[in-house]
C-alpha cells in the first residue's frame, strides 16, 4: 500500500507551521555579498541555481565587474567629481548634467564631499529595491534644489547592483547625481553617522562638514523636506 | 517591491523546509541565503516561486553539507548543534527514511511535508514531470518495503531489533 506511505509521512511531519523569520537577516546577507564581495561558499552554490554552466556564470560575473570598473573609470575621467567647486556656491544640483546619473563610487563621493566643505549638503541614501525611496527621490525635486541654491544635493545608492540602480534611475528621475557606495564605507566616510535605521535616509551635513541630522524614512512632501533643510542647515 | 512580496509569501515555507532538514540556526541562515540568491536572480524567479525557492534551498543545504564534510572543525562545532526534529510520533519512519537514497527521500518529503504537487516537485528538482512520476512511484514502493520489513522484524523480535537486520 504505497499510497499509505505518503499519508504516514504527512502525519509525521515534524515542522508544520513556521512563521517567517525577520527579513532583516536577508538584507544583511545581501549587504555582505554586495558590499564586500564576500561570498560564502553557500551563496556561490546558491547562485548556481542560475542553471547556467559555472564557467558561463563566472565569465558573466567577470564581464559585469569589468564593465562596472570601466564605467566608473570613464565617469571619473569625465572629471565631475574632481572639478573643485567654489565652496560657498555649489552649482544647483538640478543644472548638473549628472543629475539622475550614477557618477562614481565611494572615492568619488569622498572627494565630492571634501570639495563641498563650506557648503551645507543634503545626502539622500537610497537603493533600487527600496519602494519608498522612489517617493523620497521625488520629494527632492528640481523645485527644492532651486529653492536652496546654496545647498548641495547628492544621492548615495547602497546595497545595490549597478545594473538595477541604473534601471531605477531611468524610471525615477532625480534632481541630483548619485554615488554608489557600500553601506559600511558610507558610515566610515561620515563620522557621526551611526548605523542607518533603513532606507531611504536623508543626511544633513553642515558647512563644517559635520552630520547635524539624520532623517530615516521617506519625506511625505517637499514641504516637510524644505522645513528640515531650513531647520538644520540654515542656508 | 518584489523581493519583499516573495519573502512575505514564502519565507515561512522555506524556513519550514530548512527546519525539517537541519538545525534551527542553520535553517535560518539557509533562508537568508535563499532570498539573497532570489534577490540577485529576481528576473529568473518564476511567477509560481515556491518550487524555485525550495530548489534553491536544496542546493544551499547540499552545499552546507559538503562544506561540513570538508571542514572537520566546522563539522565538530555543528555536531553539537541540535539536528532537525525527527518525524513526529513515528520513530520507525525516521529510520526508514534514512535507508532511502537522497533523491528518493527528497521527492517523497517535498510531496508529503512541503505539500507540493508532483509537477511542482519536478520544478524544484529540475527534472521532467515524467521522470518525477516514475521516481515517485518507485520511491513510495521502496519506503513501503523498508517499513514492511522492519515491522515484520519487530513482530518476530518483540524485544527489539538491530537496524541492519531489517534492511
Amino acid at each position: 500500500m504505497s499510497s499509505d506511505v505518503i499519508e504516514r509521512l504527512r502525519t509525521a511531519n515534524p515542522v508544520r507551521d513556521c512563521p517567517p523569520p525577520p527579513i532583516d537577516a536577508v538584507w544583511h546577507r545581501i549587504e555582505d555579498i554586495e558590499v564586500s564581495g564576500r561570498r560564502s561558499g553557500a551563496a556561490h552554490s546558491g547562485l548556481r541555481v542560475r542553471r547556467r554552466p559555472p564557467l558561463g556564470t563566472a565569465l558573466a560575473t567577470l564581464a559585469m565587474v569589468a564593465a562596472g570598473a570601466v564605467a566608473v573609470a570613464f565617469l571619473a575621467l569625465l572629471g565631475h567629481p574632481r572639478r573643485p567647486q567654489p565652496p560657498a556656491a555649489p552649482a544647483p544640483a538640478a543644472r548638473q548634467p549628472q543629475a539622475s546619473r550614477l557618477v562614481g563610487g565611494q572615492p568619488q563621493l569622498a572627494q565630492r564631499l571634501r570639495s563641498l566643505h563650506g557648503s551645507p549638503v543634503v545626502v539622500t541614501v537610497w537603493a533600487s529595491w527600496c519602494q519608498p525611496c522612489g517617493e523620497d527621490l521625488h520629494a527632492v525635486d528640481a523645485t527644492v534644489t532651486r529653492e536652496f541654491p546654496a545647498v548641495a544635493f547628492l544621492g548615495v545608492d547602497t546595497i545595490d547592483s549597478t545594473r538595477r540602480a541604473r534601471a531605477f534611475l531611468a524610471r525615477t528621475a532625480t534632481a541630483f547625481p548619485s554615488y554608489q557606495t557600500p553601506m559600511n564605507e558610507l558610515t566610515a566616510a561620515l563620522p557621526g553617522l551611526g548605523r542607518l535605521a533603513g532606507l531611504p535616509t536623508t543626511i544633513y551635513i553642515d558647512r563644517a562638514g559635520r552630520v547635524v541630522h539624520v532623517s530615516p524614512g521617506a519625506y511625505a512632501s517637499a514641504a516637510a523636506l524644505e522645513r528640515d533643510i531650513t531647520t538644520y542647515l540654515q542656508p | 517591491m518584489r523581493l519583499e512580496q516573495l519573502f512575505a509569501a514564502h519565507a515561512g515555507a522555506v524556513r519550514a523546509y530548512a527546519r525539517r532538514r537541519i538545525d534551527p540556526v542553520s535553517a535560518d541562515d539557509t533562508v537568508s541565503e535563499v532570498f539573497a540568491v532570489a534577490w540577485r536572480r529576481l528576473d529568473d524567479v518564476p511567477e509560481a516561486a515556491l518550487p524555485w525557492l525550495l530548489g534553491c534551498a536544496r542546493l544551499v543545504l547540499a552545499h552546507q553539507h559538503r562544506r561540513r564534510q570538508r571542514d572537520a572543525a566546522l563539522a565538530e562545532r555543528l555536531e553539537t548543534a541540535a539536528g532537525p526534529p525527527p518525524p513526529q510520533g513515528d520513530p520507525l519512519l525516521g529510520w526508514a527514511l534514512s535507508q532511502l537514497r537522497d533523491r528518493d527521500r527528497e521527492l517523497l518529503l517535498l510531496i508529503a511535508w512541503e505539500g507540493l504537487e508532483p509537477a511542482q516537485a519536478a520544478r524544484a528538482l529540475g527534472c521532467s514531470q515524467n521522470a518525477v512520476a516514475v521516481r515517485l512511484h518507485r520511491a513510495r514502493r521502496r519506503l513501503a518495503a523498508v517499513l514492511r520489513r522492519a515491522e515484520d522484524r519487530m513482530e518476530s523480535h518483540p524485544g527489539g531489533f538491530r537496524a541492519e537486520e531489517a534492511s
